[in-house]
């Protein structure tokens, strides 16, 4: 085998399709922002797993009439049933995207529309969950052996005069909303800028192209 | 990036060899240039550039190639998609193409010591980039080479 010729073959082929591309910052600011979202993820997933374990394992630390026990772990278990759901879907999201190579616009573009889908799913877990667990909460303290159990029995079966169910269903439902903006700001946090900063990836990709022209 | 297209031909080098496929050699020849990009501040000038450029570019092969072979491979959706063996001018692209089909049947290790040996690198600084001991690397060349040669006789006769 003759190295020599085709070392001078070789040298002497086109580069045909691989281009170095226009700007090598363009490409570098793509991908950190990529691999931020996926660290934080894996570390939510963690977090989330974590405080599921922590929460089903408090009637096993607090002792609780039967009851509310029973209540608090039902709605404890609707509760992980969502963030299952949603931690799964993170799993999947970072483990698919984990394998591509996002140096084109294409890719980035279809890893920005799968990271807001995914946020959107995320923020309705996050809502339906906060619907659930004041609830759970509330079981699981009114319905300690320390606490008169009466308390949990007023609440949970409306014991209640129409003015205390009203002030409990506002509270409850301002708490909700908390809940809510509180997720959203959050997910904002972690992974709204990662997008914004994409989003201008593919702006600046765009004018290149155009400059190109 | 000045120097990167001065080097740009080992990229080349290095892309052709790993992968026949134009869109796996266009992938990792773009993630060479972002690795050697990323650390290039962690080059102290101790070694030549090109030196530096080879075990970036041989480290980013061989953790991408393996990457790449855990992914299905894609089929053309079309008759039209699938490119149409070029013709060759002369007997130095059939010749260089009976090599490509050929070093395309060796493994990441093997392709690796052929694509520093083509570059002319001593035993030394192969053994200093894929981080064997020069002897191995002396004895896995021999074997390589001979392998290559057996692969390209196959190809020839089948041609």
């Amino acid at each position: 085998m003759k190295f020599d010729e085709i070392n001078d073959a070789m040298k002497q082929q086109q580069a045909g399709d691989l281009k170095i591309p226009a700007s090598i910052d363009q490409l570098a600011k793509s991908q950190l922002p990529i691999r931020l979202v996926h660290m934080r993820m894996v570390s939510e997933m963690i977090a989330q797993l974590s405080i599921m374990v922590i929460f089903f394992s408090a009637p096993f630390v607090i002792k609780m009439h039967e009851q509310p026990k029973a209540t608090y772990l039902i709605l404890m278990f609707l509760t992980a049933m969502m963030t299952v759901g949603y931690v799964l879907k993170m799993y999947g999201f970072v483990r698919h995207n984990s394998k591509l190579n996002h140096n084109s616009r294409d890719t980035i573009r279809q890893y920005i529309f799968d990271l807001k889908i995914l946020l959107e799913t995320y923020k309705t877990a996050i809502v339906a969950g906060s619907l659930l667990l004041p609830l759970a909460l509330a079981a699981l303290f009114l319905g300690a052996e320390q606490v008169d159990v009466s308390l949990y029995n007023k609440l949970f079966m409306l014991q209640l005069s129409a003015g205390q169910l009203l002030l409990l269903v506002s509270t409850y439902i301002a708490l909700a909303v908390i809940i809510y903006v509180v997720t959203v700001k959050w997910s904002d946090s972690l992974y709204g800028h990662q997008i914004t900063k994409l989003e201008a990836v593919l702006a600046a990709y765009s004018e290149t192209d155009e400059a190109m022209v | 990036m000045t120097q990167i297209e001065t080097h740009k031909g080992i990229l080349l080098k290095v892309s052709r060899i790993y992968f026949d496929a134009v869109e796996d050699q266009q992938d990792l020849f773009q993630e060479i240039i972002l690795q050697l990009w990323r650390s290039h501040a962690s080059f102290k000038g101790n070694s030549q550039f090109s030196t530096w450029l080879y075990q970036v570019a041989v480290n980013t092969a061989l953790v991408f190639f393996k990457q790449k072979k855990r992914q299905p491979k894609q089929l053309p959706l079309a008759e039209h998609d699938v490119a149409a063996e070029p013709a060759y001018d002369n007997k130095y692209e059939r010749q260089l193409a009976c090599f490509y089909r050929a070093v395309h049947q060796l493994n990441k290790i093997e392709k690796a010591l052929i694509f520093l040996h083509l570059e002319g690198r001593s035993g030394e600084q192969m053994a200093q980039t894929l981080g064997m001991s020069a002897g191995n690397v002396r004895v896995k060349l021999n074997r390589t080479k001979k392998k290559l040669q057996n692969l390209t006789e196959v190809e020839n006769h089948e041609i």
